[in-house]
Parts: C-alpha cells; structure tokens; sequence
C-alpha cells in the first residue's frame, strides 16, 4: 500500500485578537494546490481519499470533511479553493459513497466513523479539525466521541440527533422509487421520470415556504434538480440505504462531547435539520458555540458559499464570530 | 462578450475576477456547477438565450464560452 505524503507542521496561528471584518477568503489558485489520492481500506472495503496542500504554511490543522449523503469527495470545490490556502484538506468517499465499495445496510454509522477514523490514521496525523456536514455529522459526532483527543476542533453543519422520520422516510421512497424505475426500463429513464424523481428529492431537501428568504435558492434548486435528474440506478440504491440509515435509532448519540471546542450552525431556514434541532446538538457539547447563517437553508455551502468559508475558517483559526453580519450572534449553549 | 461574460461570473456567480483570463480552462477559471447554472439562468434572463448547462461546460476554455454565447446571441447554431 502507497505511503501518504507526510501534511506540513502547523504554523503559528495569526493574530487572534482581530476585529471580525468581512473580507471572505480569497480563493488559492489551482496552480498553488497540490492533490494526492490515497487509496484505504477498512474491514475489506476500499475507498478513497483526497489530500489536498498548498505551498503555502499551514495556519490550522488539517481539516477532514465530512459531507452529506448525496456528496462525494469532489463535491465542495468553493470550499476546497477558499480553504485551501490555510490548512491542508483531505476529502474523502467514505464506504457506500462515490467511487468506494458499497457499505452493507446493516452497518451503522459507528461503522462510517470508523472508517473516517481510519483516513486520520493512515495519513499518520496526530491532530486534526474535522467538519461534518449533514449526513456527514452524526459521523464527525460519533468520531470526536471516540477520540477526542485526536480533535482539535469540530464543526456540525445541519445536525440533528434524529432528522424528522417522515422527511427521511420520502427521500428514501424517492431513492427507492427510481432504483425500481430503472428495474423495468433497464437503467433508462424517460425525460419526464427523471424530471419528477428529481422534482420529489428536491422538494424534501429545500425549505420551499422560504424560496424567497434565501440567498440563491431557485440556482441551488435547479443545480440540485439537474444532479438528481441524473442519478443513476445504483447511486439511487446507495442514497436509500444511507436514508434508512437515518431512521435507524439515533443517528448522533446523545451522549455528551466533553473536551472538544466545536461550533455548530445551519441555515436559519433549514427545514431538514432545524435550527432548534442544530441547537440540541450544540447543547450537548460542552463549551460549543451555536449560531444560524441569515439567508440561508440546509444547503448553507451552495447558498452562502463565501460566508461558510469565512465562519469555518475563522473557527479554524480561533478568530472571534461576534458580529459577523451573515449569522446570528453566537450562542454559548454548551454545558460548561 | 468576454467582459459581459466575466461581469455575470463575478457579480452573480460570486466567482473572483483574477483567474477568469481568455485562455483559462473553465475549472481553471473556478467555474463550477455552481456557477454554470448560475450562467444558464442569466443568459436565459437578460437575453432570451436558452443554453443548457451540458453546451456551457463543453467549452474548453473562457474564451471558447464567451465565442459560444456570442454565436448563439448571433443566431448561430
């Protein structure tokens, strides 16, 4: 098995004490980033990760993201652009996602953040700041539970200790919907098939009662309806079973993270992890922060591109989220 | 065309003016899907031009985009 590249040491975080001023993160120029795919294998799965560096000195620990379930490793490239001159990123297609073996449905999502657990340790990396967004944040949940001394920092994005039963319960009826359509049309669907699978994922995942509140919202529908137009059968058949997952019992435990800074946030219109639920989540990590991004629903990362990148960035960084004028003021709603 | 262009890309699709040169390949150019569709919609509304997001990512560089907005403006195939 190939040797990772060893990531570069963390250099002395900039001024800490600076006014928060709204300058979003400039984006590194391809040409500045260096990638390496890093082949992994866990319990006879195979999957991959993204390593990216830039050739500049990190000011942060590297960052592991972990996306939502309809997300593979090449699915935040604003992200990776802004972020990528600060800190190395690794992304990855954990089992049941992407170009990985498939995760049986019987696995859970301790199975998935062992399996995020295994990157960290495959690339020999002693401290990390993981992200978690979505689906991807029972995962980072479960992770920081189980190491915490490997997390330097975490932030939840759309998190939720049980996403409403009857929203996850449609989006698995959709997914299982067009695995069965493509059963009796041979993978093909007719234009109009397509069109209507992807006007029912669309319609779960986006606040249709606040279009007109959030930033970018007929773009992120269209975007997301042209994707999921053309999901193929299989990749259908994974979503379901990452849904049914979902209505597992507790997806993000409810015991309490104790020694990781965290910030928790969602959009302040996101109807499929809600802000009251996100909240909770915050509730139980002691010392976290909460806050909502004005604008905004669940695709907070499509909406608000810039803004995600600037409040991730400065949590990354422990820059002060006072007064920033696309959140709310941050709420200490951890237990201290 | 290309400025036209470049002003969409910019004040729309929220994509930083530098890397968007004539020569740059479209992920050179940051222009993701994202900011594809973003394309889409505007030329559809500020000019009634109807290209699909699959005919603008097919365009090996910007300037090769901008040259096939101007075509279409044109009545072009």
């Amino acid at each position: 098995m190939p040797t990772a590249t060893p990531l570069p040491r963390v250099a002395p975080t900039a001024d800490v004490t600076a006014p928060p001023a709204w300058n979003p993160p400039e984006w590194n120029a391809p040409a500045r980033a260096t990638e390496e795919l890093v082949p992994l294998e866990w319990r006879g799965l195979r999957y991959t990760c993204r390593v990216i560096t830039s050739d500049r000195p990190p000011v942060t620990e590297p960052l592991l993201l972990l996306g939502g379930a309809l997300q593979d490793m090449y699915a935040w490239p604003r992200l990776e652009r802004r972020l990528g001159a600060h800190m190395p990123l690794v992304l990855v297609d954990l089992p049941g996602v992407g170009t990985a073996d498939d995760l049986p449905a019987e696995q859970g999502f301790d199975a998935l953040a062992e399996a995020a657990l295994h990157v960290v340790d495959r690339l020999g990396l002693d401290r990390i700041n993981l992200l978690g967004a979505s689906y991807g944040a029972p995962i980072a949940y479960r992770a920081a539970l189980s190491r915490p001394s490997l997390i330097k920092r975490l932030v939840l994005a759309g998190a939720t200790h049980r996403m409403n039963p009857r929203l996850v319960s449609d989006c698995e009826q959709v997914w299982r919907a067009r695995a069965a359509l493509a059963d009796v049309t041979d993978g093909t669907l007719s234009d109009a098939g397509s069109y209507e699978i992807a006007e029912r994922a669309v319609a779960t995942l986006l606040n249709t009662t606040r279009r007109e509140q959030v930033s970018q919202a007929p773009t992120v529908a269209r975007l997301l309806h042209r994707q999921f137009a053309r999901i193929t059968p299989a990749e259908a058949r994974r979503h379901a079973v990452c849904h049914q997952r979902l209505l597992g019992p507790d997806p993000l435990p409810s015991e309490s993270i104790e020694a990781v800074r965290a910030l928790v946030f969602t959009g302040e219109h996101d109807d499929v992890s809600t802000p009251e639920e996100n909240r909770a989540v915050a509730a139980a990590i002691a010392g976290s922060t909460f806050l909502l991004v004005r604008d905004a629903d669940h695709m907070v990362h499509l909406e608000r591109e810039a803004e995600y990148a600037d409040l991730v960035l400065r949590f990354l960084t422990d820059r002060p989220l006072d007064g920033l004028h696309y959140t709310t003021p941050p709420e200490r709603t951890g237990r201290r | 065309m290309l400025e036209e262009l470049k002003g969409i890309l910019t004040t729309q699709a929220g994509l930083p003016a530098a890397p968007i040169t004539a020569d740059a390949s479209l992920a050179d150019a940051g222009i993701d899907s994202m900011a594809v569709t973003v394309l889409s919609m505007q030329l559809e509304d500020r000019m009634g031009l109807f290209l699909t997001e699959d005919e603008l990512s097919c365009a090996p560089t910007v300037s090769a985009l901008a040259d096939l907005i101007a075509s279409r403006a044109a009545g072009t195939p």
